[in-house]
């Protein structure tokens, strides 16, 4: 039986790296006494997989995890027991079944939707908050842009620079205070090519004149699938569910 | 809570491994969080510090059975605090943020007992640095009634004098006897807390060594005359305490598991404490006497419960000697039967250079050959004997010969240089050696490590001297012409790393002085090749005018009054200075589990017999 599960990611768990949520979740599922199927070979594995990782520091309401098990399981057992055995920051949220033949969370996911809040202050003795249309402005001109640079860090120590103007899939205000902005944006991640929320920040913040800005803090809200030729955005959750149907349907 | 909010929020998105500073691990206890404020009031609160960095301290047993023991207790709460990396401390030096708990992130400050685990020399400039960020007088003498208790075990107790002043009681031997009656006697005087009184009474505990309430006389030469005991009531000699019965003592079941991945990341199954094999360079050979080992059913029923409550994928088995276990190829049986079909690996780490140990570790490692490790020490037959290694020759090429036929295909070879009595030959028999072993199978990997020797408090070899820096030098040297051939590699340690470890293993409380002044010019984290700054020691020691040659490269006369004689392990010196002669004629003490006693005095110090699982049930009685 292969379970696909929404887990948060909070607290002290937002300082886990991708490689210690691996081995957490492992150890977790084997405290939960679940019954974890492994991989065949010289050095079996526990059949879980997760969807993009997450950089350390950043919250989240929307990971997903991919655990196959031998033999067939109640959900709500399931969530129970996975629950029951996690450390602090680390709960199950859902959990839906998936059949044996549905593509790996890492290649279906391809969208992350994320809520980012911005200090800033006015250079100088004087604080002038930043209007909401002016604001409103900014963002607007920055997807406009035909071409944005930022550069990566990527294997071997090399760097990279990347286009990532017209990538951006959606960025809007959520909150506008006096001092602090909360925005949320719609960013590409997986296979097709990844924006980072901070990329999105510093490029738009940087060029307004007179401020200084940092992250308060970055939350990841959801993962999606698209479907339908990039006309349907929808949670793995809900591609489970319409693969389910399409299944009893055909 | 202040601590909180700026860890989150400011610094730990600016440092690396965060993980490191986060006390929520699966199996961590938050007694503090969740108990009462009239409650946690009458608790008493100790710190459980280790002078190094999580990785390393979560990898250590000792600290574990503590937190377990401690935390059983109800009127007791027992957190962790761990060195913080020098990038942590810069930042929480910046914030003015004091050295705080993992797991209720509390002060260390407010605590009633703060206790160091002293696992290795290089690790003390780091309870000085713990103790300033904790904002603690370092100095036992400039504590007041209003300061935590500083108290220290392990290892580098057993030589405590270079620590006396920072420390406020020792705690010699085994810390799992001692420990609840230091906190019952805490709890019994606290209400009427007078330093000095409670330190005169945690001094009549069994075990317990309070440095302060000890004079230290020297002689014309600068040597020690003795250290006495300033008031009465106290032992002259302190002496060390043991776990007689093993298989009821407490051990933790619930193990903290770290989220970040630790240096030993698995289940540690203890199957046994002491060795009585008798190498003469070796300190837990002597200070962890009698050997005691854990029954078999106890073991499998440890096992299971620590399987089931941490999720751990390894059982590493531990001991000084695992191969030496009387029934160990019963238990890895069981252990295979039992964990196999669960993909639950079992690991055995400090095995003989014998084929015995290989076909112990094939039987445990079916599939994965990472590689094994051979420790013959010396490269001559003639030095083996003077160390009393038992290992010949034809042992380990024999052990080389069946993990070869096994399947591994790389191996590593542990040498230590500088051993009493040394000679060329025996170096150039570290080359020839590790050729022979790289000849047995074309394309074996052979790494050669070779450590430098460190004369050890309470050993045999306790009298002798270290080899100069300069001999050191002229050695790797030569051993790096030497140790050549195909498939094979080398690798040496830090000359003056060792040389100040040579130091303060034998020091004497004078050096002091020096540790302050080392951590004050900077010095932390010394076993840390990165952050180790060999011209601040010289520094440090030119400023507390100490010669430090005059501890390192000195032979003692076998009549001197050593800075530990008040130490007693239970091994009597009489003992030592007979294995001491007999090293210098080459001539060997066989095991005495095998063989007659040899009168190491520890069973009728202690009125106990080894105990052998084979021989439970048996006479032993």
């Amino acid at each position: 039986m292969r379970i696909w599960s929404k887990f948060s990611k909070t607290g002290p768990a937002v300082f886990m790296s991708h490689l210690d949520l691996v081995r957490v979740m492992e150890r977790s599922a084997r405290r939960a006494n679940l019954p974890i199927a492994f991989s065949r070979g010289y050095h079996p594995r526990p059949k879980l997989a997760f969807g993009p990782a997450l950089s350390l520091g950043i919250s989240s309401s929307g990971e997903y995890l991919d655990i196959e098990l031998l033999g067939e399981m109640d959900l709500n057992e399931f969530i129970f027991r996975l629950e029951s055995a996690l450390p602090k920051g680390l709960n199950i949220l859902k959990a839906c079944k998936v059949s044996s033949n549905v593509k790996s969370l890492s290649s279906l996911i391809d969208t992350a939707s994320y809520n980012v809040k911005v200090r800033y202050s006015s250079r100088g003795s004087h604080h002038v908050p930043l209007s909401y249309d002016d604001l409103k402005g900014e963002l607007i001109s920055f997807l406009e842009l035909p071409e944005f640079f930022v550069e990566r860090q990527v294997k071997g120590g090399k760097r990279r620079v990347i286009n990532i103007a017209g990538l951006v899939e959606g960025l809007k205000i959520s909150e506008h205070r006096s001092e602090s902005i909360l925005l949320e944006m719609l960013l590409p991640i997986g296979t097709r090519g990844v924006v980072r929320p901070e990329e999105v920040i510093s490029a738009v913040f940087t060029k307004i004149e007179g401020i200084e800005f940092e992250i308060a803090n970055i939350h990841r809200n959801e993962l999606f699938i698209t479907i339908q030729d990039g006309r349907r955005r929808i949670s793995p959750i809900e591609y489970s569910f319409i693969v389910l149907e399409n299944l009893s349907g055909s | 809570m202040i601590i909180k909010d700026k860890l989150y929020n400011k610094i730990l998105p600016k440092v690396s491994k965060p993980g490191r500073y986060l006390g929520f691990e699966w199996n961590s206890v938050h007694k503090k969080e969740r108990g009462g404020e009239e409650e946690n009031k009458n608790r008493i609160k100790i710190a459980l510090a280790f002078p190094d960095i999580y990785e390393i301290a979560m990898s250590h047993l000792g600290l574990k059975i503590l937190y377990h023991i401690l935390n059983g207790r109800d009127d007791v709460v027992a957190e962790r605090v761990f060195a913080p990396w020098v990038d942590m401390e810069a930042l929480m030096r910046d914030e003015n943020m004091p050295l705080f708990t993992l797991e209720s992130m509390t002060p260390v400050r407010e605590f009633d007992i703060m206790g160091f685990s002293l696992q290795y020399e290089m690790s003390f400039t780091n309870i000085l640095n713990m103790l300033d960020m904790a904002g603690i007088p370092l100095f036992t003498q400039e504590r007041g009634n209003d300061d935590p208790l500083i108290i220290a075990g392990g290892p580098c107790a057993f030589n405590p004098e270079p620590l006396a002043d920072f420390i406020d009681i020792f705690v010699i031997g085994e810390g799992e006897e001692v420990i609840l009656e230091i906190i019952d006697e805490y709890k019994r005087v606290r209400s009427t807390f007078n330093r000095e009184e409670l330190l005169k009474s945690l001094a009549k505990i069994p075990g317990v060594y309070v440095p302060s309430l000890y004079t230290v006389s020297y002689k014309e030469d600068g040597s020690l005359e003795g250290i006495n005991p300033r008031v009465s009531g106290i032992p002259e000699r302190i002496t060390r305490r043991i776990v007689k019965d093993i298989d009821n003592a407490p051990y933790p079941k619930d193990l903290i598991v770290p989220t970040i991945q630790v240096v030993h990341d698995r289940i540690a199954l203890e199957i046994g404490r002491g060795c009585t094999r008798g190498c003469r360079f070796c300190q837990a050979g002597m200070i962890y006497r009698p050997v005691r080992e854990r029954n078999i059913e106890t073991l499998m029923s440890l096992a299971e419960e620590i399987e089931k409550k941490t999720g751990y994928e390894e059982i590493s088995l531990l001991s000084l000697s695992c191969a030496d276990y009387s029934r160990i190829e019963e238990l890895i049986r069981e252990l295979m039967d039992g964990y196999e079909g669960k993909e639950i690996s079992i690991s055995l780490p400090s095995l003989r250079a014998d084929a015995f140990s290989v076909a112990l570790a094939r039987e445990v490692q079916r599939v994965r050959k990472t590689g094994l490790t051979f420790a013959p020490e010396a490269g001559t037959q003639r030095l083996r004997n003077v160390i009393n290694k038992g290992v010949t020759e034809d042992d380990l090429l024999k052990a080389i010969d069946a993990a070869v036929e096994a399947g591994w295909q790389n191996v590593k070879l542990y040498f230590m240089m500088g051993l009493p009595t040394e000679t060329y030959q025996d170096l150039a028999g570290t080359g020839e050696l590790a050729r022979k072993v790289a000849k047995i199978k074309k394309g074996l990997a052979v790494t050669v490590s070779v450590s430098i020797f460190v004369p050890k408090a309470h050993t045999p070899f306790q009298w002798v001297a270290q080899d100069t820096i300069s001999t050191i030098t002229e050695k790797i040297e030569f051993l790096k012409k030497n140790v050549r051939g195909k498939g094979i590699t080398f690798n040496w340690h830090d000359a003056q790393l060792s040389f100040l470890e040579a130091v303060f293993a034998r020091g004497d409380r004078r050096l002091s002085t020096v540790l302050f002044q080392a951590w004050k010019m900077g010095c932390t984290f010394d076993s840390w090749s990165e952050e180790f700054d060999y011209s601040l020691w010289e520094k440090a020691f030119h400023k507390s005018g100490i010669e430090p040659t005059y501890y390192s490269n000195r032979v003692r006369d076998l009549d001197e009054f050593l800075p530990w004689d008040h130490i007693n392990t239970g091994v009597s010196k009489a003992f030592l200075k007979n294995e001491f002669e007999k090293a210098l004629q080459g001539e060997l003490t066989p095991d005495c589990r095998y063989d007659k006693c040899h009168g190491c005095e520890i069973c009728r110090e202690f009125r106990v017999k080894p105990l052998l699982s084979s021989r439970r049930g048996g006479d032993m009685e």
